[in-house]
């Protein structure tokens, strides 16, 4: 069984992924950190945006899953069909 | 072809040599317009050690001269243009400047920074600020070439937009390459949220500034120099600037800030549930992918600007290549007003939003709160406290273009009695329609509420509260929270305190990231340096780092614990200044929709704030009295403010 | 090596100039820079104005540059490790020759000091590349 996940892609991270948003589908049971490896094996301009040299997730990626935060410790949260995440990189201002 | 450099007259020599802090200009402009007097007196060694510049140098003027009994508009008032010791040098983001006055808004401290190239030029021309008392007996604008001064009759200039006010003043003197401040018709007409447009096309906006400067007939400032700068220490100034140079644009954000500038926040604020929208009913905005950063670029993008001496360039022109507003060019359209003139009064129409910001501009408005009274007044409509009778025939409907744009231009002329009343900010407007209407005026001690909500970032709805000029997210400016970028949090305070210094929703330490911010921002404010760029919104520069360029460019001693102090002494006599005002613990507080309506957006959903905790641990950490949230004599004792203790009889 | 000019890059910053001012002068002082910044508006388009160093490909056959052609004291010289015509300070007498004859306005006459300065290329590693945040100007092999 596969789910359907949307990944919407925000300021300089477009660039890297080519598009603004597009529909992933994955093994049911698939987590926020999968979804991340899954995007840079297809998109590799966005292995260096999403992660550091180390392989962790970039401390300025801003993730929410249906507009709620998830902090980097985290990203083992499983997601469900139907999930939409969104990526920014965490710029602020006023 | 000729290329000369002017002879620039004696005064840049002599500050030079005979002014003990290099970095400064070394003299400041007196200007009376009652008297026509125009005077040049010597920047007190004094002021620049306890003051440096910028704010702390307008609030130690408004101290001295600008009491309870002195109405904003009247002529004893002051109007202070102030820039920094760092303003016009090496470091980046150095181009900026304070203007500083009683509000006529608020009635209590008000302040305006801007960008762009005008402090840098007041600099070059030998003048570190400007200051005008009085009132002319007919429009003028003030000359600065150099050291030569001159009162000009503005009376042609007058009813005036702000770009042909600039343009025609170019022609008349023959250079393209003035700067001014200028104020339009809604300054001249006392919009008390009219503010000071400043080369190029960049405001000085909030605090109803543009009405003090049109109370005194000044239309505008016109300045020209041909001056230099100098450095105390040229070797180790250029070392910390090129440092921070290299820093700033190796910082991880730096190209993200610099794509799409202050935009690029707002799909992210929505997704936090903190891009006020339907005057803060809600946290988000459906459309908002119509108004986003990434549509404002595909619809009208033209090229990347920069202000004077800044590598991030994050201000972007704009122009409209068909539709209603065809042709419409302009740049600075910032996060606020996409959320002012957009997700606030519900309306999803780019086009609309770039008109309504050239509008601010050429009247010369503040688009935040010139929005904020229009989505107050379309609430009070929704609410049905308003009726066709009331409102000069407008159906205030969420979103209608055609009331925006036309309320836009009667509020700048004051043109109807419903438009006038509007103009003079939802506080007051609310206090004479009465009905329940302050219910949903969403200010603090009078200044409207930004796009910032207290229930998606608890240290912002903080920060709005003790804000020393009324509702304002740039006093303590809290970035390294908004979404929880822990590194940042790490680098600045340490572990001890994380997770909560990163996260949004969490109160615990954020007063103590309230105070460090209003600290360090009265310090960078002081300066002349951009908090939109490294200090801030980047979080790459930091006290030591500040402290280094001082040093280097002033020659003054300044240790990272008597900068600490700098900023506290800013910040208490800003407090001081509105406690003498009337101000007490009392209006230290958020309307009643922020910690009774539980949040229906994004991340903030369910969330309200509750300020008496952080209030309580603010006011600790500050040294001032709980009770009253007045400083406390041991606070103002520490910090030399000795004539304050006496005037506050404390 | 020389300076490029990539003018849609331009963001009007300054920086190039008050770097170029501080280099040479100690001081930040944009009107006496090497170079320029030209605007349409205050809004660009920019197009900075760099030094040429006219003639520094056949300045080993003896071309000179406009403004060396001009001095009547041989105050320009060419330097063949920077590629770059210098005015000798020493031997600047003043008389503004060389800002007359540089079709391309880029010899900086300084009424007060009664010297002409221009571009050096900073010994051979001119501060305006150096230090455009956005690539505008580069300092390039040939």
């Amino acid at each position: 069984m596969s789910i359907g996940v949307t990944i919407r892609y925000h300021n300089i991270l477009r660039r890297g992924a080519g598009l603004d948003e597009e529909v992933l589908r994955l093994p049911a049971g698939s987590s926020v950190a999968d979804v991340l490896s899954q995007l840079v094996t297809a998109r590799a301009a966005l292995q260096s945006l999403l992660f550091t040299e180390a392989g962790d997730v970039a401390s300025h990626v801003v993730v929410f899953r249906n507009q709620k935060l998830v902090t980097h410790d985290a990203l083992e949260t499983r997601l469900v069909d139907g999930d939409e995440i969104k990526l920014f990189p965490a710029i602020s201002g006023g | 072809m000729r290329r000369h450099v002017p002879q620039r007259g004696d005064r840049v020599a002599e500050t030079m040599t005979t002014h003990p802090y290099k970095g400064y200009a070394g003299q400041w402009l007196h200007v009376d317009l009652t008297s026509g007097l125009l005077e040049s007196r010597p920047y007190d060694r004094g002021m620049a050690e306890q003051y440096l510049g910028g704010n702390g140098f307008g609030a130690r003027l408004l101290w001295e001269h600008m009491g309870p009994e002195v109405d904003p508009l009247a002529p004893e008032s002051l109007l202070v243009f102030s820039t920094g010791p760092l303003c016009g040098t090496l470091v980046p983001n150095p181009g900026r400047m304070e203007v500083v006055a009683k509000s006529p808004l608020t009635g209590i401290y008000g302040d305006s920074n801007t960008g762009g190239f005008l402090g840098p030029e007041l600099k070059f021309a030998g003048w570190d600020a400007v200051v005008v008392v009085g009132r002319s007996s007919h429009p003028v604008y003030l000359a600065i070439s150099d050291s030569t001064i001159e009162l000009r009759d503005a009376r042609r200039l007058w009813g005036q937009t702000t770009s042909a006010t600039e343009h025609l003043i170019r022609v008349i003197w023959g250079d393209q390459a003035v700067k001014t401040a200028t104020i339009g018709p809604a300054g001249e007409n006392g919009v008390l949220f009219s503010g000071i447009q400043t080369t190029p096309q960049r405001s000085a906006a909030r605090c109803g500034l543009g009405a003090v400067m049109g109370s005194k007939l000044l239309k505008a400032v016109a300045v020209r120099g041909h001056g230099a700068i100098p450095v105390a220490d040229p070797d180790r100034f250029h070392q910390v600037a090129v440092d921070l140079h290299q820093r700033l644009r190796a910082n991880p954000i730096f190209e993200a800030v610099a794509a799409h500038g202050t935009p690029g926040i707002v799909s992210m604020m929505d997704a936090l549930g903190r891009f006020p929208t339907r005057n803060f009913q809600m946290g988000s905005f459906p459309d908002v992918e119509a108004i986003n950063a990434e549509a404002l670029e595909a619809r009208a993008f033209v090229r990347h600007l920069a202000c004077f001496g800044c590598p991030v360039a994050c201000d972007k022109l704009y122009t409209l290549p068909d539709g209603p507003y065809a042709g419409t060019s302009l740049r600075s359209v910032e996060y606020e007003t996409l959320n002012a003139m957009g997700a606030a009064v519900w309306n999803a129409d780019l086009d609309t939003i770039l008109e309504a910001n050239r509008l601010c501009d050429e009247l010369g408005m503040d688009t935040i709160s010139a929005g904020r009274a229009i989505s107050f007044a379309m609430e009070l409509w929704e609410q049905e406290i308003l009726n066709l009778e009331d409102t000069d025939g407008l159906a205030l409907h969420w979103g209608d273009r055609d009331v925006i744009l036309t309320l836009l231009e009667r509020m700048a002329r004051r043109e109807g009695d419903f438009a006038a009343l509007l103009s003079r900010g939802v506080r007051q407007a609310a206090q004479a329609i009465g009905r329940g209407a302050e219910e949903y005026a969403m200010h603090v001690k009078g200044m409207a509420i930004a796009a910032q909500d207290g229930r998606a970032q608890k240290s912002m709805g903080l920060a709005h509260v003790t804000s020393n000029r009324g509702a304002d997210h740039l006093k303590a400016f809290p970035t390294i929270d908004e979404t929880g970028y822990p590194d940042e949090a790490r680098r600045r305070y340490g572990e001890d305190y994380l997770p909560e210094m990163a996260q949004p929703l969490a109160t615990k330490h954020k007063p103590y990231l309230v105070k460090d911010g209003e600290d360090f921002g009265a310090v960078v404010d002081s300066t002349g340096v951009c908090k939109s760029g490294g200090t801030f919104v980047l979080a790459e520069i930091y006290w030591s780092d500040v402290a280094a360029a001082l040093e280097a460019a002033t020659g003054m001693e300044m240790p990272v614990e008597r900068l600490k102090r700098i900023g506290e002494r800013i910040y208490n006599l800003q407090r001081c200044y509105n406690v003498r005002h009337g101000i007490t613990r009392a209006d230290d507080r958020l309307p009643r929709r922020f910690s009774e309506d539980p949040s229906p957006s994004g991340n903030a959903r369910g969330e309200t704030i509750q300020l008496k905790d952080m209030l309580d641990e603010y006011y600790e950490l500050r040294g001032w009295d709980k009770v009253t949230g007045w400083p406390t004599r041991a606070k103002l004792q520490e910090l030399g403010l000795e004539d304050v203790i006496e005037e506050l009889d404390l | 090596m020389q300076l490029r000019v990539n003018r849609d890059k331009c963001t009007g910053c300054l920086v190039c100039l008050t770097f170029c001012s501080f280099h040479h002068e100690g001081l930040i002082w944009p009107d006496v820079a090497r170079l320029r910044i030209e605007a349409e508006t205050d809004n660009g388009p920019f197009s900075p104005q760099v030094c040429r160093q006219c003639n520094a490909r056949r300045a080993a056959e003896g071309a000179l540059a406009y403004c060396a052609e001009a001095c009547p004291v041989e105050a320009i010289r060419f330097r063949e490790r920077t590629g770059a015509w210098v005015i000798v300070q020493e031997d600047c007498m003043g008389c503004g020759a060389c800002e007359e004859a540089c079709p391309f306005g880029m010899i900086v006459f300084d009424d007060q000091r009664e010297r002409a300065f221009k571009c050096d290329l900073c010994g051979g590693e001119p501060e305006c590349a150096a230090m455009c945040p956005s690539g505008a100007i580069e300092w390039q092999k040939r």
